[in-house]
């Protein structure tokens, strides 16, 4: 009950964090604006870039662009498909910092006097699903109010589709947290657990491709990296994509327990 | 009531044996201090006993819980050397988290209280990069004093400030030792002497000795002379010439320790006065018995 409450606690601060403190507000309108800019170029254009689908097609191939001109929302099929590979990108940039300035700075010291190891790991995760939780609904809304303003009968689909893509794209984003949460603690700042994991990302990547290569039957040893399953989501528009869940959820619960297994042991 | 045991601890850095062997219990009472010079292994203890990191060898228990157990995170507090509060949120909401997050039935109230025990009521809004280095130390203390917690160790809890700050700590530590057991650590052992019942002194990471600061000298008595700075060697053959004398030390701010036979000349501290006012010798204290310093490094 403790570990709970302390988990949601540590939680609301690091929502805290990113919408009352000056810092977070900063980073949280450089993206806005980030996005801002993608809207006004890629997402209000959906309509046209749909029709027009043989440039978009020779962009993201052709089954991408046909699943695209399937939402009923064209805006909603773009948005899908830029936060599918942007949004993991920018989870990697955001989440690195979850503990690794704390931890040089002596504070993971203090808050580890008064709660569990575990739930400050825990908490810090479940913050900065929360933060980009928020990031999600803020596009998602950029999003419906285009769309809106396009064509008012749309307002039903565009909060299904919203409501759709928010919580997949939630999913998707968990393991990347979960990692970035992981090798955050061996990191003396957000930007060395950036470099991190660049490094074992692209050790992993080539590793793992040059041992499938020698031995077809090790591909699946391509599903430990997050967001592996995002190739067969691109095409999905409906519930369905669900069934996609099994490999985010197993990885973000494999990250999850190796992270707490070192944060109880780690040296702060 | 025993907070503290370490049984046979021992923590290695790679190949760095920082602490070794180290047995010795902390009892509830007045505050204790841990004394030992640079790299004695004092802030790895600490961190051992606060949990936050764990031995290489042997146990350490607090409250005959190991340390990172939650029900210790209620009786323990600690003071890291160099920890700092997070520069993004005021004072006041981040001592409010730790005091939610330990389960503190009135936070706001607590954290009040805290801060006006460090007199520090007035920053509650402040931000920590607002403080003065003397002020960030109160405030950490602050957030220790949070949830009364039975045994509170701080390390180098004066280390760098100015003197009204290190006051105020240690009048601080005085106040409150009635209700929580102090253990501090600090290079000060003058500072250690004013505020402390019980030394634990440790040296290469072994444990040296674990005793009382009053001393135990047995038929041997001590006195301490501070002359002013005019004292030469005439000083010193006026003292050696006080009945009673067994050695004599000098040091070279004009400190004069003094071993006499305490059974066969109970009055030598009033003979030496009488001598000193005879002799037209200045001097600017005379305390009984060794200050720590002398005891832990003097070759007698």
């Amino acid at each position: 009950m403790t570990t709970l409450r302390n988990i949601t606690l540590i939680a609301a601060t690091e929502l805290t964090r990113v919408l009352i403190t000056r810092r977070g507000l900063l980073s949280l309108l450089a993206f806005a604006l980030i996005w801002l800019l993608i809207v006004a170029t890629l997402i209000k254009q959906a309509p046209a870039l749909v029709q027009n689908g043989a440039t978009v097609g020779s962009l993201l191939g052709s089954e991408t662009i046909l699943s695209i001109a399937q939402w009923r929302v064209a805006e909603f099929g773009i948005h899908w498909i830029i936060a599918l590979y942007v949004f993991p990108l920018c989870c990697v940039l955001y989440a690195a910092d979850q503990t690794a300035s704390d931890k040089t700075r002596g504070t993971l010291k203090l808050l580890t006097l008064h709660t569990s190891r575990s739930s400050l790991f825990l908490g810090r995760f479940f913050g900065m699903l929360a933060v980009q939780s928020v990031v999600i609904a803020f596009t998602l809304l950029c999003t419906l109010v285009v769309a809106v303003s396009r064509d008012a009968s749309l307002l039903q689909d565009s909060l299904f589709n919203g409501f759709f893509i928010w919580i997949n794209l939630i999913i998707v984003l968990a393991p990347y947290t979960a990692l970035m949460a992981i090798i955050s603690l061996f990191a003396k700042s957000g930007m060395q657990a950036i470099s991190y994991a660049s490094i074992l990302w692209i050790i992993l990547l080539f590793s793992i491709s040059w041992v499938s290569n020698r031995y077809p039957e090790a591909a699946a040893l391509k599903t430990i990296f997050p967001g592996s399953q995002i190739g067969s989501l691109v095409t999905h528009r409906d519930w369905s994509s669900l069934g996609t869940i099994t490999v985010p959820a197993i990885q973000t619960l494999l990250f999850l327990a190796i992270g707490l297994f070192t944060m109880r042991r780690i040296d702060l | 009531m025993e907070l503290v045991r370490c049984e046979n601890l021992g923590k290695r850095y790679g190949r760095l044996q920082a602490l070794s062997g180290i047995n010795l219990t902390i009892e509830q009472g007045k505050p204790v201090a841990l004394v030992g010079p640079n790299g004695a292994g004092k802030t790895t203890l600490m961190s051992l006993i606060g949990g936050f990191i764990r031995p290489s060898a042997g146990t350490v228990t607090v409250c005959g819980k190991t340390p990172q157990d939650l029900s210790v995170k209620r009786r323990l507090s600690v003071l890291p050397q160099d920890a700092r509060l997070d520069p993004n949120f005021s004072i006041g909401s981040q001592l409010t988290l730790y005091a939610k997050l330990r389960g503190v039935d009135k936070p706001d109230t607590e954290v009040e209280k805290a801060l006006e025990l460090v007199q520090l009521q007035d920053r509650i809004k402040s931000k920590p990069t607002e403080l003065s280095h003397g002020m960030s130390k109160r405030l950490l203390i602050a957030q220790c004093l949070l949830g009364q917690p039975e045994i509170i160790l701080l390390d180098e809890p004066t280390a760098g400030i100015d003197p009204p700050n290190a006051k105020l700590i240690r009048d601080l530590i005085a106040a409150e030792s009635g209700s929580s057991t102090f253990v501090v650590s600090s290079h000060n052992l003058d500072e250690l002497e004013k505020i402390c019942e019980k030394v634990i002194h440790l040296s290469d990471g072994k444990l040296i000795s674990e005793a009382s600061i009053t001393e135990d000298t047995g038929d041997w008595g001590f006195l301490t002379l501070q002359a002013d700075s005019s004292a030469d060697q005439s000083t010193r053959q006026i003292i050696e010439s006080v009945k009673g004398l067994v050695n004599l030390n000098t040091n070279q701010h004009s400190e004069f320790t003094i071993e006499f036979d305490a059974v066969r000349h109970p009055q030598f501290h009033i003979a030496l006065l009488q001598k000193l006012a005879d002799n037209n010798i200045q001097y600017k204290k005379l305390t009984n018995g060794r200050t720590l310093e002398q005891r832990m490094y003097s070759q007698n």
